[in-house]
């Protein structure tokens, strides 16, 4: 569905994107993650026509997307900043989208706002933020798109809310194979939906793949041989350790091994403690950063 | 069946759901507008008294008005800034750029809903004042002659005045919005999209303004009329303003209608300018003051031009009345030094490039080395300029044609005292004989000659701080003025202005002076018979110009027609005898008429009557020299004509007909009574 290849994008000299790759396959979830500065609201923004590369090609189902009407009457894109919509009501809105694309469901856009519990009437000037943002969800799926691009959309949502979008997020995706791409800092919420994870650092996709794929053969263990020190001299060189965090006389490791060589490990090494947890998208994301400087934190 | 997007028409201009919303959203402000011009136009028509209601009609519809000419720049920079303000915010852009149409169409579609919102008002205003007119359209096949016609008592407006309007209205609006547009499009944010429009808008007449400001300060003999007219044609407000607020009163016929083309196609022209650009602006620089690199260029280079001007202006004003004696205004005299203007122009350079430069960079830390770089660009660009605007590189001062290449010349002597009018200040004279242009070119070459003693600043006794001094003391003026024009065969012509001392004819240039003054072309231009017409005298009576109060008339002249004319043959023929001594300013008049005359028809040739024409009889003012021309059949002008004892054979005349010795006590009468009243008021 969405295909980018070298992509290079600079602000005033400044390169933000380079060498950039991403593949989105039509029907899932994408969800893009990365730390503050990383990318990603260009990335999206370059996939929804809105920015122009300075090299590269951003192609959705093999068309490019820049100046394209026809593509972007498929597109949806929900920015992260809603200030245009400020003095518009919901129905004006929806008015005004409803006469620019085709593929406008009413009913759906009036079911969502029902679900919202939306004053259709008042100005999104006069919502809070989360409220606007519903608001603009819901402007966004009643397109009926074949790709929505959402920028940070469930942040500032409650529970209750960020639930709903969800839901009507994969019934679009179920019912009608809707590709999604979304960005977001909510990781534990992202490994609850998508699908595929891109992971962007400094202007470049340094881990991306399905989900599932993607934790396969990957491990975390808690490990402890007794007492502090008791830990044997390469203890663990039989191991691919990703990461390992030493915690008084437990140490808890991300390994990418198979079940064999982590039973191997067991029998030969014989820890008193060897625990297998189950591995969050936070901890592979700090994998793929490779490390534990407080960028990466800050964001996990 | 709803709208189909643009998706299925690549090359669709506009897209008809972002234009409804532009007018579903903007609406409230082409409503305002209508209910100012309704409130100024028809509703004033409708309180207005019967006999006062034609004066309404004609201000509005002269966009005199000042709602009516407010309204011509206010509602099309707001109804240019309101439809494309979505990009000057990143948010805005953002969904916009979003949205299924492409850039040119997005253009497209603001471009037409802000035409809309600007045309609106004046459209509903038009409607609104149709009651109030003439039905027919009879004033289109009787267009006027002249402006003057417009106050004609007898001329009520009718359908074809309002469509003259209405097409003055739309291109000036469309020209005001189109430049606005395009201001829009370079800037990135609402403020710097207003002060951009206020710029372009007024950016050729600025620059036209200071070059010929320039030029005519420092390059002596430049003509101001060269620019006469010229500034109109650089903005249709302009040209409104100048031509008495309506483009096609003032150019009747063919040329009102070229006009209006211009002006729109420039207009069209500067859209579709617009629309190329905005294709090229990048998202990304939404909100930042100016959207291309360039640009800023351009804008700084600009404003820095304007400063540089003005600086040197204003300190010239400030400072040259008490360093050189030239009044504000005023024409430098030949060598002197301009430092004043040079000081001023730096000054007023490097403040206005820094001040731009912040309000571009949106920052006070400008005092940087990229800083200095930008004004080295500029000081090398504008000492190119002032080089070439102040420094005679070309020759032009020097410059006189030999006399066998030029076809014709005419002269124009404003306030030179000689014999036999008085108080004329303007006198024509058409050469077209090789001796004479010759004696015209000599004249010239003396003026240039003496310019460093005699050469003053043009402008000084007409400038309005000297009006103190267009009392009966300061006659004769202390300057005079001479226009000079060639017309070269197969070639272009020249034109020159020249002020110099009122001595200079009758001392150091009496001879350069003595000998263009007895050509045969001088006495010519000058008879009464090209003056006034014999046919066209009407009254011919004895006077005194000595007088504290203007001339005084005496009960004594000539009053039958039959007299009058040959009298007047009379007066040619001794003034074509005259040598240049008779004709001195100081020699003694023997007596002196007031000769009233027929104003000759608009349609005259104006050069060849009076010799007024009518750009400068206003820098005279009114009663001085009236408008040589009219439509009204009992406009009348005066001469004041002196003559001296070499009038032997008028003097004759006189003597013949019983007139002489009347006169001469009747003159001695009002000599006394001159000198009673001067002894009275002091």
């Amino acid at each position: 569905m969405i295909d980018i290849r070298k992509l290079h994008k600079s602000f005033d000299g400044v390169p933000a994107l380079n060498n950039f790759e991403m593949k989105v396959r039509g029907g899932s979830i994408y969800g893009l993650v990365g730390t503050n500065g990383a990318g990603k609201t260009t990335v999206l923004q370059l996939i929804g026509g809105i920015l122009k590369a300075d090299d590269g090609k951003v192609l959705v189902d093999g068309r490019p997307v820049y100046e394209n009407a026809a593509v972007k009457e498929k597109l949806a894109f929900v920015p992260d900043d809603l200030s245009f919509f400020s003095p518009y009501t919901l129905r004006d809105a929806g008015r005004f989208f409803s006469e620019l694309y085709r593929d406008w469901d009413g009913k759906l856009f009036d079911a969502i706002i029902e679900q919202f519990q939306l004053d259709r009437k008042r100005r999104l000037s006069k919502f809070s933020k989360g409220m606007r943002k519903q608001a603009v969800f819901a402007l966004a799926l009643a397109r009926t798109p074949a790709c929505l691009i959402l920028d940070e959309p469930i942040d500032g949502l409650d529970p209750s809310a960020r639930k709903t979008v969800w839901k009507y997020i994969v019934d679009a995706v179920a019912d009608r194979g809707m590709t999604t791409l979304i960005s977001s800092h909510n990781l534990r919420e992202m490994e609850g939906f998508c699908d595929s994870i891109g992971v962007i650092h400094r202007g470049r996709m340094i881990l991306e793949g399905d989900l599932h794929a993607l934790t396969t053969g990957m491990h975390k263990l808690q490990v402890s041989f007794g007492q502090s020190g008791a830990r044997p001299e390469g203890a663990y060189d039989a191991l691919h350790v990703m990461h390992m965090e030493t915690g008084g006389s437990v140490d808890s490791l991300i390994v990418q091994n198979d079940e064999a060589a982590l039973e191997r490990f067991r029998k030969e090494k014989k820890p008193l403690i060897c625990d297998r947890l189950p591995l969050t998208l936070e901890e592979l994301f700090l994998c793929a950063l490779g490390g534990e400087n407080d960028e990466i934190k800050d964001v996990l | 069946m709803r709208s189909k997007t643009s998706y299925e028409y690549p090359l669709r201009i506009c897209s008809a759901p972002i234009v409804r919303e532009n007018l579903r959203r903007f609406w409230p402000a082409p409503l305002v507008g209508a209910f100012l011009y309704l409130a100024a136009g028809p509703f004033m028509l409708l309180l207005a008294e019967d006999g006062m209601r034609q004066n309404h009609l004609r201000t509005f519809l002269m966009n005199f008005h000042p709602v009516f000419a407010c309204m011509l720049v206010v509602s099309p920079l707001i109804a240019a800034i309101l439809p494309f303000r979505h990009m000057h915010s990143k948010g805005a852009s953002a969904v916009m750029r979003a949205l299924p149409v492409t850039k040119g169409t997005m253009f497209g579609s603001d471009y037409l809903s802000g035409l809309i919102l600007a045309f609106a008002p004046i459209f509903l205003v038009a409607l609104g004042t149709l009651p109030f007119l003439e039905p027919g359209f009879a004033h289109f096949a009787a267009c006027p002659a002249d402006v003057n016609l417009y106050f004609d008592p007898a001329w009520y407006p009718d359908f074809s005045d309002l469509i003259l309007w209405l097409a003055d209205s739309v291109v000036t609006v469309l020209f005001v919005f189109s430049v606005a547009v395009f201001a829009g499009v370079i800037a990135g944010n609402t403020a710097m999209h207003l002060l951009l429009a206020g710029l372009l808008n007024c950016i050729a007449g600025i620059i036209f303004a200071v070059t010929f400001g320039i030029v005519n300060r420092f390059f002596y003999g430049f003509s101001p009329d060269v620019g006469a007219g010229m500034e109109s044609f650089l903005h249709p407000l302009a040209f409104l303003m100048t031509y008495g607020g309506s483009v096609n009163m003032a150019f009747p016929g063919k040329l009102d209608a070229l006009i209006l083309v211009v002006y729109a196609a420039t207009a069209i022209i500067v859209s579709v300018g617009a629309c190329i650009l905005c294709r090229a602006v990048k998202a990304e620089r939404a909100g930042d003051p100016v959207v291309f690199r360039g640009a800023a260029y351009i804008v700084t280079f600009l404003v820095t031009f304007v400063g540089m001007s003005a600086g040197g202006f204003l300190f010239c004003d400030m400072l040259e009345e008490s360093q050189v004696g030239v009044a504000p205004g005023g024409v430098w005299p030949p060598g002197a030094v301009p430092v004043n203007f040079y000081v001023g122009a730096f000054l007023g350079a490097a403040i206005s490039l820094l001040l731009t430069t912040m309000v571009l960079r949106r920052t006070f830390k400008v005092f940087n080395a990229r800083t200095l770089k930008d004004f080295g660009c500029f000081a090398l660009v504008a000492a190119v300029f002032l080089t070439l605007a102040t420094t005679d590189v070309t020759g032009f001062e020097r410059r006189i044609p030999d006399a066998r290449e030029i076809k014709s010349a005419t002269a124009e002597l404003i306030s030179v005292n000689v014999f036999p009018y008085q108080w004329n200040f303007v006198q024509t004279v058409l050469l077209t004989d090789r001796e004479d242009i010759a004696a015209l070119t000599a004249l010239h070459r003396d003026i240039l000659d003496k310019a460093d003693a005699y050469g003053v600043a043009r402008t000084e006794p007409y400038a309005s701080d000297r009006d103190a001094q267009l009392d009966a003391d300061s006659f004769p003026f202390p300057t005079n003025d001479f226009y000079i024009q060639y017309e070269k065969i197969g070639g272009f012509g020249l034109r020159r202005s020249y002020t110099v001392e009122a001595s200079y004819p009758l001392t150091v240039g009496a001879d350069a002076f003595g000998r263009f003054a007895e050509t045969r072309a001088y006495k010519q231009s000058l008879s009464l018979a090209n003056m006034a017409g014999y046919e066209n005298l009407t009254e011919l009576t004895l006077c005194h110009i000595e007088s504290q109060f203007g001339p005084v008339l005496s009960q004594s002249g000539i009053s039958d027609k039959n007299g009058m004319i040959e009298f007047a043959k009379c007066l040619d023929a001794d003034f074509e005898t005259l040598d240049f001594d008779d004709m001195k300013g100081d020699n003694q008049a023997l007596m002196t008429f007031l000769i009233e005359y027929r104003a000759p028809k608009a349609e005259t040739d104006e050069s060849m009557r009076g010799g007024v024409s009518q750009v400068r009889a206003t820098r005279f003012g009114q009663a001085i020299a009236p408008n040589p021309v009219s439509n009204d059949p009992d406009a009348r002008l005066t001469l004041l004509y002196s003559i001296t004892d070499k009038y032997e054979r008028s003097v004759a005349w006189l003597k013949e007909r019983g007139y002489y010795d009347g006169m001469i006590k009747a003159t001695a009468e009002l000599v006394r009574e001159a000198e009673a009243e001067a002894q009275i008021y002091g």
